[in-house]
């Protein structure tokens, strides 16, 4: 699941420098996935309804982290075929599930089971279309499902899966502490003070999407202004953003 | 991650798993409900079973293909499993897999058993009253929660017959639960009866109460459940004991008394206890260290593989 994004060179500009490689990283940190850092609660309620074969929501505002923790158990599970992840945006038609398994199936393999089901988005699936995973759930097929939602107000379920969910779970927001280690853990311990890091967090009303960003922004000013002080972090976003 | 609760206690698998098993005659009650559908399908005529969900229907059409099939005589078939309508044809030819298919070979006297087959509409009633003419199916059992009975055919009225469940006793309860769980000296029958009385009498709520009990009770490392952990699990409020009545004996106030008492105190050092496991949660957060690995091992990853391999074969042939 590691994301390689394309350094986006373009045949005129060959020599001109990516920021990151004037930083003496290869990849851009803020692309690639690192360690998960915070939520453990969340992360360990997750894999035990994993464990333990239930159907669970997972709430949160976009860009809370969200599809981070499905990634997380894609990392942990996954690498035997046992994991179908189904983004509720890209579905040209309806869900099928049948499908899904199908597809894993192979030539001469009998049919699989125990697969997890990862559903992202689910308020774009139609509350009829979600009741013929049940089918699959009774019968084994599918070990455990796990619907993500940024929406809880437009999810809706028939009431005999709402019946079947185990828990419903909020992703929550991670401390300034917890914020500074996520960025010490791409960036290492030199970079940047920490009170920068508090105050670029601030600045992105503790939405993680935002905060990368914005620590994207900060890194190229780091370029040719060394130490970076709290007041200034406004201003820089500012002028980053235009 | 190697230690889930039921792990713990020595099951490999979640004893209170809310999937029904793909057939058993293990089937708790229900006993005069199993006789009677058999009784019909031997008679050749349809039933139509209605229940809430969550009460055991599943569990009964299993019971039923325990008892009937071996011979790929008994068609399961879920209409929910498919977005397109139930096309009994295509379902009596792939008893023959792919010369069935190209032959149009179709099989007598088959006993078709369709699971929730509450949104099935005039034209499907009268398709399978065809099919049961013609002597392709032998009985049908149809099962759901309502069923729409305007749209019912009269002649298939005639031949069918209504039956629905009631809710289980106390009794049957903890015989459900100690099949799955044995004498666990965590779960004790007054504790089952609370909880199956808490759960609306439900018996899927009922199984996924017990088990956040358990893991409650296995992950703070107690050995038994008491009342205020129920309520505090099942997230009921606490009774605050209000007596309005104007006259009360001074020897039982004082009785009440010396128990609000040791009540409160027991109190206060659970939320002690809470505040310090909590301090120290905090503490741990607060250690920086960005070398050590997240739990994340091979060890989780292991015990899946070993998982649960007796199951099922795709067919709806039994």
């Amino acid at each position: 699941m590691k994301e390689q994004k394309s350094s986006g060179r373009e045949l005129g500009s060959w020599n001109k420098m990516e920021w990151y490689e004037e930083l003496d990283f290869d990849e851009n940190p803020f692309g690639i996935d690192s360690k998960y850092v915070g939520n453990e609660d969340l992360l360990d309620e997750v894999f035990y309804s994993i464990m333990s074969g239930n159907i669970i929501v997972i709430q949160g505002e976009e860009g809370s982290g969200k599809t981070r923790v499905m990634k997380e158990i894609v990392r942990k599970f996954g690498g035997k075929g046992k994991i179908a992840y189904v983004n509720g945006k890209n579905l040209d038609k309806e869900l099928n599930v049948e499908t899904l398994i199908n597809k894993k199936k192979g030539w001469f393999r009998k049919n699989p089971k125990n697969i997890i089901l990862l559903l992202d988005d689910v308020e774009h699936i139609s509350e009829k279309n979600m009741e013929r995973i049940k089918y699959y759930f009774d019968q084994n097929y599918v070990r455990t499902v796990m619907l993500g939602t940024s929406k809880p107000e437009e999810l809706k379920l028939s009431p005999s899966l709402k019946q079947r969910v185990w828990k419903k779970l909020e992703v929550g927001k991670l401390s300034d502490y917890e914020a500074v280690q996520v960025v010490r853990e791409r960036l290492g311990n030199e970079m940047l003070t920490d009170r920068v890091i508090k105050a670029v967090y601030k600045e992105s009303d503790k939405n993680m999407k935002k905060f990368m960003e914005n620590c994207e922004i900060i890194c190229k000013a780091y370029i040719d202004n060394k130490d970076i002080k709290e007041d200034e972090v406004k201003n820089i976003l500012e002028r980053g953003k235009k | 991650m190697n230690s889930v609760w039921f792990r713990e206690l020595g099951f490999f698998n979640n004893p209170f798993s809310i999937k029904p098993a793909i057939y058993s005659d293990r089937i708790v009650g229900y006993e005069e409900v199993v006789d009677e559908i058999a009784f019909s399908v031997l008679n050749k005529k349809m039933l139509f079973l209605e229940g809430e969900y969550g009460e055991g229907k599943s569990t009964i059409l299993k019971r039923l293909i325990n008892d009937f099939g071996g011979q790929k005589q008994v068609i399961y078939y879920s209409c929910n499993r498919m977005e397109a309508r139930l096309n009994v044809k295509k379902l009596l030819n792939g008893r023959y897999g792919f010369w069935g298919k190209l032959f149009d070979m179709k099989p007598k006297d088959m006993i078709l058993l369709l699971d929730e087959a509450q949104e099935l509409g005039a034209k499907d009633y009268s398709k399978l009253y065809s099919y049961y003419q013609e002597g392709y199916l032998k009985s049908i059992v149809f099962v759901g929660k309502e069923f729409k009975k305007e749209e019912i055919d009269d002649n298939l009225k005639k031949v069918s017959k209504e039956v629905k469940l009631r809710k289980l006793t106390d009794a049957e309860i903890v015989t459900l639960v100690r099949r799955r769980v044995g004498s666990l000296p965590l779960l004790t029958d007054d504790v089952i009866k609370t909880v199956y009385n808490h759960s609306d009498k439900n018996v899927r709520k009922m199984l996924k109460n017990c088990e956040s009990l358990c893991k409650h009770a296995v992950n703070f490392g107690e050995t038994k459940i008491s009342e205020d952990m129920i309520k505090e699990v099942l997230g009921l409020k606490v009774e605050k004991k209000v007596e309005k009545k104007p006259v009360v004996k001074k020897v039982e106030k004082k009785v009440e008394k010396k128990l609000e008492k040791k009540v409160v105190k027991k109190k206060e050092v659970k939320k002690k206890l809470k505040k310090d496991q909590n301090e120290l949660k905090e503490e741990e957060k607060q250690v920086y260290k960005p070398d050590a690995p997240l739990n994340i091992g091979n060890s989780a990853e292991q015990m899946l593989d070993k998982g649960t391999e007796e199951l099922l074969d795709d067919d709806q042939y039994y």
